[in-house]
């Protein structure tokens, strides 16, 4: 009779580049009662796999002998949310290696797996996580449908019950809190984990959000400081962002770069170099940028971590730095094959190459291309680029109007306005800096006053369309969305009564929000301040 | 088949006394090189043997299983030894999570039911109540630390091995008692002479890597008043 195993619904994959090691692992799962398994020898085979099926588990070697490691491969996975929420993932590693696999890594699996690998590590392996996942699956469902309060009262519904469950429980409460900007209430969660057990490290960590969300900048140092001086917490990526945003929040540009740059000593990966390359850029450090973005572009290179924008970010460096022959080569070795290298960024940062080189016909031509595949009125890199060369080429008008609309398009967004004073002083043109940023503000500030003025006088109706009339200009502009969403919340308040069409459209705003700054302070705030809203105006008990 | 025939074959040569004072000279780390191969080796041929398991014909089956368990005895050996090494090294994680106490030494009793040891002893784990819901410790480190110790107390056992999880004070106890001559005796079984107190000192270094602030855990190896003797595996809150 055949016996029926807890795993039979389990669908894996296996990722092994030796078929050996793929036949025994297949066995060891059967042996478990897994019999859904397909295998695939490097990380491109299996990312294809996993857009193709939906697996439950997957058991990965971390040396797969290809450009792509087993780790980076699950960064990748989770960066870019290409697995399930639900779906498991081992990591296979040497003895030898796990030390330094497990010790310092972006993302952590589900679990490790220490060769030889055995049917009895793997039922244990799973059966613990699966019966996390099992007691933790109503909150788990309400934090993937972003229903904050839920998550949070299906916490406490695990806490009352007082057992197995209560510090994971914790775990995920503060962070909900935090999402709800109820930065007080997830401050006593982690200080009541910490009482538990000093030192856990997540709950310092949780602590130190909970102090930076109330502006508590100093005492969320002190904090990420003292984890990363641990042992435990040396090698802490979350730590160390959190630092990092810190300081920069506080205007100390050179503490925050060091933090990122000794995180990118610690965990070594291309994301973290990304980070650096990109904060010394902003401040105006293109040593450091660049050479931290050569070596993304040479660690990432055939990788599926590989990033097209990085080789045009370090093009963009090269030319700044005055090295355009290097960013002229660059960028020819990036064109092969590759769609974003031909778009209006590579050609824009092409332009100010050949224009710089003398090559007047040739950065005319390329900058005729780069207007032509813009997007215009986006605050990205690509329109910074074109206008850049605008600029060079002695367009002023064409260069400052480009400025303005990215401007005008995300007005509250602070790196990107660091990024336009860089590109104006480098082209010469720093005293317009003032008027430009002015003029831009100016006609997004006068619908969104025009818009305030019209609700402060009771024309609720009237200033909801005309600040939803703001968002169709510059549906990416947080400081509207965050504008749009208090306005529609306190519309609610004063008609004393919640529609569910207001609702579902703050949620739209806040969702936008969430896409274009997430873990945002400012955003989690507007959060608690719809929460609070909803909660006033719910139907008293009689 | 005669599969106990080709777990005997040796399959190194013997050291020469050219090859043997060779290894003396070696670093410690190829040493570790060399037995990671070992048991990598090894680790290959418990899986197929775990693997050939499946296959129905009664006689065959048992003598892979006696087979599979000196694979998963000798495994375990090297395992503790490498986690020793790199402990001694500097490389030995402690990557603490919240477990289940009770859950721990439930799976481990049920995990050695089958061993060859529980044909002659009783192994059973005593009513876990008393343990606390959750601990921080690392679940691979002390299910290594607990093996070892399981195993060395059903080697001495008469009759009967127990095994269980409580809160003492600021720590948490693993505890495994023993009904056998208890400590200072001399233990004249085949099995002592493979014995390199390998498994003791892994238990030593496994306690000593979970810490809280000051604190750290430890070993307690101590007679029983009724006879025999009891292991303590203390953990930090």
């Amino acid at each position: 009779m055949a016996t029926i195993s807890p795993y039979s619904n389990i669908s894996a994959l296996l990722i092994d580049d030796m078929a050996s090691q793929q036949a025994t692992l297949r066995g060891l799962l059967t042996t478990l009662g897994v019999t859904r398994v397909e295998v695939a020898s490097n990380a491109d085979a299996a990312l294809r796999q996993i857009a193709r099926k939906r697996f439950s588990l997957i058991l990965c070697d971390y040396n797969l002998n290809a450009s792509t490691d087993g780790q980076q491969l699950l960064e990748h996975l989770r960066e870019q949310k290409l697995m399930p929420p639900d779906c498991l993932f081992f990591m296979i590693t040497a003895e030898a290696a796990y030390a330094s696999v497990a010790s310092a890594t972006e993302h952590r699996p589900d679990g490790y797996l220490l060769k030889p690998v055995t049917a009895g590590n793997i039922g244990e392996r799973l059966s613990s996580q699966l019966e996390r996942r099992q007691a933790l699956r109503n909150v788990y469902q309400r934090m993937e449908r972003q229903e904050w309060s839920d998550a949070v009262n299906e916490c406490d519904k695990l806490l009352t019950a007082g057992n197995r469950w209560s510090m994971a429980a914790l775990q995920v409460k503060g962070p909900a809190l935090l999402q709800l900007g109820r930065h007080e209430d997830a401050r006593a969660v982690f200080e009541k984990a910490l009482a538990v057990r000093s030192g856990l490290t997540w709950a310092q960590i949780g602590l130190a959000r909970a102090c930076k969300a109330a502006h508590q900048l100093d005492e969320s140092i002190r904090i990420t400081s003292a984890v990363l001086d641990e042992p435990d917490g040396a090698k802490n990526a979350e730590a160390f962002d959190l630092l990092a945003e810190c300081h920069e929040e506080k205007g100390q540009v050179a503490e925050a770069l060091k933090t990122l740059q000794r995180s990118a000593e610690v965990l070594p990966s291309a994301r973290r170099q990304r980070m650096v390359a990109e904060c010394a850029y902003r401040h105006g450090d293109l040593v450091t940028a660049k050479a931290s973005y050569a070596r993304v572009v040479k660690a990432t290179r055939g990788s599926i971590a590989a990033n097209p924008q990085d080789g045009l970010a370090l093009a963009q460096t090269l030319v700044d730095c005055g090295e355009m022959k290097e960013a002229v080569a660059l960028l020819d070795e990036e064109s092969r094959g590759n769609a974003t290298a031909v778009g209006a960024a590579a050609m824009a940062v092409r332009g100010q190459a050949l224009h710089k080189l003398g090559d007047a016909d040739g950065a005319k031509d390329a900058a005729g291309r780069a207007h032509s595949f813009l997007t215009k009125g986006r605050a990205d890199f690509a329109t910074l680029a074109v206008a850049k060369l605008a600029l060079q080429r002695g367009e002023t008008a064409t260069g400052l109007s480009l400025l303005q609309q990215a401007i005008r398009a995300d007005h509250e967004n602070k790196r990107f306005g660091q990024l336009v004073s860089h590109a104006l002083s480098e082209t010469g043109h720093e005293a317009d800096r003032e008027r430009l940023f002015d003029d831009a503000i100016q006609g997004i500030k006068t619908q969104v006053n025009e818009a305030k003025s019209q609700f402060l006088s009771g024309h609720t109706a009237e200033a909801l369309s005309l600040i939803e009339s703001a968002l169709s200009d510059v549906p990416e502009n947080t400081g509207v969305l965050l504008q749009a969403a208090q306005m529609s919340c306190m519309a609610m308040r004063m008609s004393k009564r919640s529609d569910n069409a207001t609702i579902l459209r703050v949620q739209r705003y806040l969702g936008r929000l969430d896409k274009l700054m997430p873990g945002n302070d400012r955003v989690m705030r507007m959060r608690r301040y719809l929460s609070e809203t909803l909660t006033m105006l719910e139907p008293k008990a009689a | 088949m005669n599969l106990s025939g080709l777990m005997a074959t040796p399959t190194l040569r013997e050291p020469t006394p050219q090859t043997l004072a060779g290894m003396m000279t070696l670093p410690p780390a190829y040493a570790a090189l060399a037995v990671h191969d070992i048991k990598n080796a090894l680790g290959s041929l418990e899986a197929r043997l775990e693997c050939l398991q499946q296959v129905p014909e009664k006689t065959a089956r048992s003598q892979l299983h006696a087979a599979w368990q000196d694979c998963v005895q000798l495994r375990r050996r090297l395992v503790a030894f490498l986690t020793l090494y790199g402990a001694e090294s500097g490389g030995m994680p402690c990557l603490v999570s919240d477990e289940s106490p009770a859950d721990l030494m439930t799976r481990l009793v049920s995990d050695t039911s089958n061993d060859e040891a529980t044909r002659r002893v009783s192994l059973r784990v005593t009513d876990l109540a008393a343990a606390p819901a959750f601990w921080y410790f690392d679940p691979r480190l002390v299910r290594l630390a607990m093996d070892a110790a399981l195993h060395n107390a059903l080697r001495f056992a008469s009759s009967e091995v127990i095994v269980g999880a409580e809160r003492r004070g600021e720590d948490l106890i693993l505890w495994i008692e023993d009904d056998g001559p208890g400590l200072g005796t001399v233990d004249l079984s085949p099995e002592a002479k493979a014995s390199t107190g390998v498994g003791t000192a892994l238990c030593r270094v496994v306690a000593q890597a979970h810490r809280s602030g000051e604190r750290h855990g430890g070993v307690c190896l101590q007679n029983r008043p009724q006879g025999g003797t009891r292991f303590e595996l203390n953990l930090p809150a």
